[in-house]
């Protein structure tokens, strides 16, 4: 049976100057999938977001969004899409129900339907007790859970995500992956970066790494485990399977000798 | 490990600055905004210059006339130039908050010499500093036995304005930190500009009906004025112009114990933020309280009062929903910020005040002679006004730039929606000022009310045009009622300057010329004629916008998303 995909990248490559930031990558993300893109500091993570979601350009390359070629059709793209961008795409002077409206209006809801899911969304994400606060009068969490409701008003078939729990206390962080969860369980595909491998572990069911622009990995957890199994022969530990904290080191080669390194440093 | 000297210090952050002014000139944004500075920097120096030569011959004279008392209205203009340039015309001044630097070992006396050292790079302070070397040589070509008494003065006189500049601008950033006191002092802010065009008018009239009293009035005021910075300044010099020494030192010392009162204020401010003051308004957020569990999303809600709170809902026939979410965002935002709303029709009031001190003028003034000119002229003044908001529509979007490029919906429409608003303020300020200009004076032939609409026609489209590129291309982020970094991309800053020239010149052209001709309808037909080109103009750049922001979105996504 074969799957319906949401992301497919052709050789994606995108260059700064002489900087290579992400060269020839090839990414499939099939629908319905929690997928998380790993990859250390500067590895090309946020460029790919961007190139993902039409906010930046590649230099060269194709990508796929929901088989709609982004570059050709960017705006049917971005109709299916929800994006909780780096900088939260808010607008400040407005209150939070005013934005969420707003939001909802530009992605062609008529005004009742944008009123309605901007009131069920602000009881969900517990932020309709402030109804003059403006935006940018939030705390950091508020807004982020402001920009999450924004980004699934129009109800996308793709949500992508970037950082979504830096900065994020666990009470904030709760709401934010119930209703992850939710979307997921009704056959939506997210598409998240984040340092925090623990939660892309306990979220994710597949996972690519990007490491200085490449991709260098994809697939299951079960699949990456068993290929650095295969490969190294290693086996799991004793007290249980490999971490994705391990299969990250791993495979992005975090681990390095230091004691020869920064003897100044005490 | 040793912490650096004061001097040291002091020569690596000038490096910095000298790095990151020639790192900004690797791309061509750069380097063009570098040629933007400067051509703007030369435009100054003919105030720098032409002001210099002005004071030191006034100077000379007023001492060689016997009219010393005259010195303190001179001293009385370098003080106000120096101190209110700043905040009227930010916009070429240098850009650096080097309240950052406190994160480093950075010695107290480093970071005071260092704020002091910047404020003198103000144009402001360069200019009134050029004008007080001017009366120096003045003073010293009248008395030369005046050379070091007078340069002393000065110098103290000088280095007063700048501590008190430093003060002022250092109190304010604490009272601006709070957004909600930020917009309040920035109402304020406007309406005492609109005060000070009042004062003109109100002498005028006050010189008309009560003459007799006028001298009193003065007279009453010169001891305050004597008794302030520039008066002690200046009777300091006239008593040493008399050769009443011992005076001139009581007033020279008022002069430094203003400086030096000027400076403990300034050192105040300077050690709390020393000490890591920290005046970001994001501790203003309170959490929000525990709340019980989650309603689910699915259940359908009647419709609530939240979605009611979000009140009126613009829906502008003939264009996408999106334009008229532009529009109606654009509105909200406009009522949201006092100073905001005020700017817009800022222009109305300033007409209505210009309006009866030309009124109140003399008969012989161009006004007068062609009081048919008013209505045209005032729209025209309007037009200038309103520049700064069509030549960077996305100023303050901050990081909502990243929504209008994700959301689906085609730029030129979100342009559309911005370009409709202000046209729309544009329109209903020309409607205020013909009832204005109907009241003051008296109403404009039809045919010349006509004209001027067509013109103010053809010169927003061609405004739209050329400003809608330039807030793709060059875009910056202004926040409201923030004085520090309020600065326009010079490239649009001398773009806009030569469109608003060539625009009002080619409209001063048309009516000069139909007035010749004696066929003021003919100003109709050209300026409909030049909209029918502008609007050309405007549809082409407005199909080509979409293809312009998305080879622009990272400029627009970096520059507006910049955290400040």
């Amino acid at each position: 049976m074969s799957m319906e995909i949401a992301i497919r990248t052709e050789d994606v490559t995108r260059r700064f100057g002489e900087l290579v930031a992400v060269d020839r990558v090839n990414l499939t993300v099939e629908a319905g999938q929690f997928f998380g893109f790993l990859g250390p500091n500067g590895a090309g993570k946020s460029t790919m977001i961007k190139m993902l979601t039409g906010l930046l350009a590649p230099s060269s390359g194709n990508i796929n969004i929901l088989n709609l070629d982004l570059a050709t059709h960017s705006v049917e793209v971005k109709a299916s899409i929800g994006v909780v961008p780096e900088g939260l795409a808010l607008f400040g002077r407005l209150t939070a129900s005013e934005y969420l409206n707003f939001v909802g209006r530009m992605y062609g809801l008529d005004r009742a339907t944008a009123a309605q899911r901007a009131q069920e969304l602000l009881e969900f994400m517990q932020l309709d007790d402030r109804p003059k606060t403006l935006v940018t009068d939030f705390s950091h969490g508020m807004q982020k859970k402001l920009a999450m409701a924004a980004a699934v008003i129009h109800g996308p078939k793709i949500l992508f995500l970037d950082e979504p729990f830096e900065g994020v206390d666990a009470i904030a962080a709760g709401t934010l992956k119930a209703m992850l969860q939710r979307m997921i369980a009704r056959g939506a595909t997210i598409f998240l970066t984040s340092h925090v491998l623990e939660i892309v572990e306990r979220l994710c069911s597949h996972v690519a790494i990007i490491s200085k622009g490449q991709l260098v990995a994809q697939g299951s957890l079960e699949q990456l485990r068993a290929g650095i199994e295969a490969r190294q022969g290693v086996t799991a530990p004793s007290d249980g399977k490999l971490t994705l904290e391990q299969i990250f080191l791993d495979i992005v080669g975090g681990t390095r000798e230091t004691e020869r390194e920064l003897t100044w440093l005490g | 490990m040793t912490i650096p000297s004061v001097q040291q210090q002091i020569r690596l952050i000038a490096r910095l600055r000298w790095l990151l002014f020639q790192n900004s000139l690797r791309n061509i944004k750069g380097r063009l905004e570098a040629v933007s500075t400067g051509i703007l920097w030369l435009m100054m120096s003919g105030l720098v210059f032409g002001g210099g030569i002005f004071f030191g011959i006034a100077t000379y004279w007023l001492i060689q006339q016997g009219h010393w008392q005259w010195l303190a209205g001179l001293l009385w203009i370098v003080f106000a130039f120096w101190q209110l340039y700043p905040i009227f015309a930010a916009s070429v001044g240098a850009q650096f908050d080097f309240a950052n630097l406190l994160r480093f070992p950075l010695r107290f006396a480093s970071f005071l010499i260092l704020s002091l050292v910047y404020g003198l790079f103000d144009p402001g302070a360069v200019t009134s500093l050029v004008w007080l070397f001017a009366m120096w040589i003045g003073l010293v070509v009248a008395r030369p036995a005046l050379f070091l008494w007078g340069f002393i003065v000065l110098a103290v006189f000088a280095a007063l304005n700048l501590f008190f500049a430093r003060m002022l601008f250092a109190w304010i950033e604490k009272w601006l930190a709070r957004r909600r006191t930020r917009e309040i002092l920035g109402f304020i802010f406007i309406l005492v500009i609109i005060s000070i065009q009042l004062i003109g008018p109100m002498m005028q009239h006050f010189r008309n009906q009560h003459a007799h009293l006028e001298s009193g009035w003065i007279v009453a005021l010169l001891p305050v004025a004597n008794a302030l910075p520039a008066g002690v300044a200046a009777r300091a010099l006239q008593f040493s112009l008399a050769g009443a020494f011992v005076s001139a030192a009581y007033s020279f010392i008022f002069v430094l114990l203003y400086a030096a009162a000027f400076l403990w204020l300034f050192r105040v401010r300077l050690t709390a933020q020393f000490r890591g003051e920290n005046l970001s308004e994001t501790s203003a957020s309170s959490p929000a309280p525990a709340r019980a569990a989650r309603p689910a999303l699915s259940q359908a809600a009647s419709l609530p009062a939240t979605a009611k709170r979000a009140g009126l809902s613009v829906l502008i026939p003939g264009v996408s929903r999106a334009t008229s979410a532009i529009f109606e965002k654009e509105l909200r935002y406009a009522f949201r910020s006092g100073p905001m709303l005020l700017n817009l029709f800022l222009p109305v009031l300033l007409v209505v005040i210009f309006g009866f001190s030309f009124r109140q003028q003399g008969r012989g003034d161009f006004l007068h002679r062609v009081p048919q000119m008013v209505f045209p002229i005032a729209i025209a003044y309007t037009f200038l006004i309103q520049m700064n908001w069509v030549f960077n529509s996305f100023a303050y979007e901050g990081t909502g730039i990243q929504f209008l490029l994700l959301a689906p919906v085609r730029f030129r429409d979100v342009l559309l929606g911005k370009n409709l608003f202000l046209g729309g303020v544009s329109f209903l300020d020309a409607l205020l000022i013909w009832a204005v200009v109907s009241w003051i004076f008296s109403p404009p032939a039809v045919v010349i009310v006509a004209a001027t609409f067509a013109a103010l026609l053809y010169a927003s489209l061609a405004n739209f045009a050329v400003g809608n590129i330039l807030s793709v291309c060059y875009p910056r982020r202004l926040e409201f009622g923030v004085f520090r970094q309020k600065r326009q991309a010079g490239v649009t800053m001398a773009v806009a300057f030569a469109a608003q020239a060539v625009l009002i010149g080619i409209g001063a052209i048309v009516f000069a010329l139909t007035r010749f001709l004696h066929r003021p309808t003919l100003a109709i037909f050209i300026f409909l004629a030049l909209a029918v080109i502008t609007g050309i103009g405007y549809r082409i750049s407005f199909r080509r916008i979409d293809r312009i922001a998305m080879n622009h979105r990272e400029t627009l996504t970096a520059e507006l998303c910049r955290q400040e």
